[in-house]
């Protein structure tokens, strides 16, 4: 007689995280898509209003352009200054690379919280608001977003061993700029790509700074979601729904620019 | 020479980063914090500002840490071990799990009150709710949703490491697979498991957005505290945030410093 197999713990776990990731998310999106979910186990009435409304809500709208604007804002800036500070320094100067390694656990220390409070207290508080709040916001996302850009950058330099690639390029005879331009930056491209997505991504997610510093005068999208949630459940769970499918797109298009 | 050259160059193209960072972040955060020591130094009753009260943040704030540490991290390694046997799963659940990693703050709040609210899917289920959403339990149960899926993402590139001969040389000379785990695999991934630890206590106790969507100002964790000291209307002492702002960069610090130390002892070791 065949004895029952029993799951390992392995497989119980891995079962587990699965129920973990999908829930949540399953919840969430299960609501928005309802009419309602309060008198039974199930939700009920299965509805595209939700979406439809917050897709025309003015404030959504407006918070989604401003979101979308300063999030790329704040990528564009993150990955064009970084990459230029990790591929000089790794390629011409280790001292600085070192310094760079140090910057990028700055964030890990001075989380964007307290980050959030000094810039209110500093630059609002004791200067007076002199710097627009939207442009100090995309400021003080891009040194906290430089470990994103730093770590993929620094490994795809390593695995390319770009050193080894610009003495090559030298011995043929090119000029510096050459190689880097023409062999260099093309094999960097998709870390590159990565790096700003996942800027991106982290820029749509950030709540401390867009909820301390914008609040209601800027709203982002982050800070909006938490106060539809005490008004309209619903509405809140279709703008989760829509602004997390985009997140889980770029997260999928990362993962294969960055499959080794 | 050109070298030289090549090298003052790059420190130029990295100056507007290095400033951004140290301009925005590094210097005035020193400064607050050094000029609330220096005040505290020179007006009496500082020691008074940390009362019971924000002792208390910090003493909730290590706990829940520390335990979705020491949660997160063992069931990130048994997942892990399950999908060392089935690589073909292994692409998928690390998109899933870089979901979960993100389904934190406002969607999370929403997902715990459908889930365990009043009216929610598991309390009607159960007749009855297992966690406090507002409470300390939820607050453990929120954090576990994302710190397990963000071990298992920094985890599974060191799992995959290891060599893939050693569980069926370890088989072969008749060691159960728990055996070749206790003894080869999780020695060899220990300095892994210690970098990926302090990155998740200092993922939690750094976490604003999640305790601040499922309990308000009220959440008993540090970074909400800080937060509420600066936005609230009631502005007390000024050096109460300085000081509470110092207090989690010392705690994540000190984190830091501890798991490198451990780490290089392991390496050293192995």
């Amino acid at each position: 007689m065949l004895k029952p197999v029993r799951p390992g713990p392995g497989i119980v776990a891995l079962a587990l995280l699965g129920l973990v990731t999908v829930l949540p998310p399953l919840a969430v999106a299960l609501y928005g898509l309802s009419e309602r979910w309060d008198r039974s186990l199930w939700p009920e009435g299965a509805t595209l209003a939700w979406l439809q409304q917050v897709l025309r809500d003015e404030r959504v709208l407006s918070a989604a352009a401003r979101t979308t604007a300063l999030t790329l804002a704040q990528a564009v800036l993150t990955c064009t200054l970084g990459a230029l500070a990790t591929v000089s320094a790794y390629l011409y100067a280790p001292r600085l690379s070192a310094l760079l390694n140090l910057l990028a656990q700055v964030p890990f220390a001075i989380p964007a919280v307290v980050v959030a409070t000094t810039a209110l207290e500093w630059f609002v508080g004791h200067w007076g608001g002199w710097l627009d709040a939207r442009v100090l916001y995309v400021l003080l996302l891009v040194p906290l977003h430089f470990p994103l850009v730093h770590r993929g950058l620094a490994a795809a330099l390593q695995r390319l061993d770009a050193q080894v690639l610009l003495e090559a390029g030298r011995t043929l005879g090119a000029s510096e700029w050459r190689t880097i331009r023409g062999v260099l930056l093309p094999l960097l491209r998709p870390a590159l790509v990565a790096a700003f997505l996942l800027a991106l991504s982290a820029g749509a997610l950030e709540f401390a700074i867009a909820n301390l510093l914008l609040g209601g005068t800027h709203e982002l999208l982050q800070p909006l979601m938490n106060s539809l949630r005490a008004s309209s459940g619903h509405h809140a769970a279709a703008l989760i729904m829509l602004s997390l499918s985009l997140i889980g797109l770029l997260t999928a298009v990362v993962q294969r620019l960055t499959r080794p | 020479m050109a070298l030289e050259r090549r090298a003052r160059a790059a420190w130029l193209l990295a100056a507007p980063l290095i400033a951004l960072a140290l301009l925005l972040v590094v210097l005035p955060f020193a400064w607050r914090s050094g000029s609330a020591l220096w005040q505290c130094s020179v007006e009496p009753g500082c020691a008074d500002l940390l009362s019971p009260y924000y002792t208390d943040a910090l003493m909730n704030t290590v706990a829940l840490s520390a335990a979705s540490v020491l949660l997160a991290l063992p069931l990130a390694v048994l997942a892990g071990m399950a999908l060392l046997k089935r690589p073909g799963l292994a692409a998928f659940t690390q998109w899933l799990a870089n979901q979960g990693a993100n389904f934190a703050g406002v969607p999370l709040a929403l997902a715990m009150t459908l889930l365990f609210g009043v009216q929610g899917l598991v309390t009607q289920s159960l007749g009855w709710s297992p966690v406090s959403i507002q409470g300390w339990s939820g607050l453990l149960v929120a954090y576990l949703c994302f710190q397990w899926p963000l071990a298992v993402v920094l985890l599974l590139p060191a799992m995959s490491l290891l060599d893939a001969n050693l569980p069926e040389a370890a088989a072969t000379l008749g060691a159960s697979p728990w055996r070749y785990w206790r003894l080869v695999g999780l020695p060899l991934l220990a300095p892994s498991l210690v970098e990926v630890g302090v990155l998740l206590f200092a993922n939690a106790a750094a976490a604003y957005a999640t305790p601040f969507a499922l309990a308000g100002g009220s959440a008993q964790v540090l970074s909400v505290r800080l937060s509420s000291l600066v936005s609230g209307d009631l502005f007390a002492d000024p050096r109460l945030p300085a000081l509470l702002a110092l207090e989690l960069f010392l705690l994540l610090a000190l984190a830091m410093a501890v798991g490198r130390g451990w780490r290089r002892r392991l390496e050293a070791s192995c």
